[in-house]
């Protein structure tokens, strides 16, 4: 990875934004990887941080997601025909633990390929020192977008607000 | 576009060893990856981190954990004393990655995702897991400790950290 790994782009959020987009994403690189801790304004412990891709909020979009919970519990969701990308990355809300934030790292394969639809995979969840009722997830999960165009923007909508501190980075990694 | 996956630290141990340590962790990145590659000299045992020196309940943890041939353990800890995920095993070779969030940041607590097993074709069981840890603390994290739970890791286990810095 190293050397063949760059940065594109970061947010880091200083006064609350309803949503971080990355635009004007160079088609140069193999896979994107993006790498997100956030946390949102919304009255909750966690709530879901929906994706669009290019702008699209068509019914273009699947994904499946396999997470559990700290009271046992493990739960598969899914849909195969949605207007953006849901359960695949997790913030933190104003309920949970002060300072702790929900992490994930997401990743789309060819992002760039004109001749495929592209797939993405994540990892992501939040830990918070409480003994609570579903205070705690973990999560792995993937996506696809029924497009063959190159992606250029991804959008991240963050429930109610993304709050201070919070900080989404859009890295490259090339072939070698 | 700047490269930025450094390599900062790595160790290769010749000796049975019951630590690895990475210390005076340069401050200039935004994450840090740890790679290990471990074996231990007995039995399976979890194979941990600590930040600071911190050896008190300051940790939690969501872990999934695969064990043999079936989904055997979705379970945490609210107030536990390190950062888990890694596994070290006496039956085969182990690989951990743990991902380190905002590291040098002081003004958000330390949240770690990982996944780690080990699988092998002769005795002993096969594991796999995934883990969201937190350490409850703003500090910057300038050492990490890693280490199994018990015995200690066998020579030509290693332990590499990287650091990713953010455009």
């Amino acid at each position: 990875m190293p050397g063949a790994y760059e940065s594109i782009a970061s947010t880091t959020v200083s006064t609350p934004v309803a949503f971080i987009e990355f635009t004007s994403i160079p088609s140069t690189y193999r896979t994107l990887e993006f790498r997100l801790v956030g946390r949102g304004s919304f009255s909750g412990i966690y709530d879901d941080c929906r994706i669009t891709i290019n702008g699209d909020t068509g019914s273009n979009y699947s994904w499946t997601a396999r997470y559990n919970d700290n009271n046992g519990n493990f739960t598969y969701q899914r849909s195969s025909s949605d207007t953006g990308i849901s359960s695949n990355y997790w913030t933190t809300g104003a309920t949970a633990l002060a300072g702790a934030f929900g992490v994930g790292i997401i990743q789309i394969v060819d992002y760039a390929n004109t001749n495929k639809y592209k797939t993405g995979r994540s990892f992501s969840g939040f830990s918070q020192r409480s003994t609570a009722f579903l205070e705690q997830a973990l999560s792995i999960s993937s996506f696809n977008w029924r497009s063959t165009s190159a992606i250029t923007s991804v959008k991240f909508d963050v429930s109610a607000n993304a709050v201070e501190h919070t900080t989404f980075s859009l890295y490259g990694i090339k072939d070698s | 576009m700047p490269a930025t996956y450094v390599l900062l630290a790595h160790t290769s141990l010749s000796t049975t060893a019951s630590e690895i340590v990475f210390n005076s962790i340069d401050q200039t990145y935004t994450d840090l990856v740890i790679v290990g590659n471990f074996r231990n000299t007995s039995g399976n045992e979890l194979c941990n981190l600590r930040f600071n020196g911190d050896t008190a309940t300051n940790y939690s943890y969501i872990r999934t954990q695969a064990v043999g041939g079936s989904l055997n353990t979705i379970d945490d800890s609210a107030a536990f004393n390190r950062i888990i995920g890694g596994i070290c095993s006496t039956y085969g070779q182990s690989a951990v990655v743990w991902d380190i969030f905002n590291y040098s940041s002081t003004s958000i607590k330390k949240s770690v995702l990982v996944k780690g097993g080990y699988s092998h074709t002769g005795s002993g069981t096969a594991v796999g897991l995934m883990v969201c840890n937190l350490w409850n603390n703003t500090n910057a994290i300038t050492d990490i400790r890693v280490f199994p739970d018990a015995g200690s890791f066998s020579a030509g286990s290693t332990a590499t950290m990287y650091g990713i810095k953010k455009a």
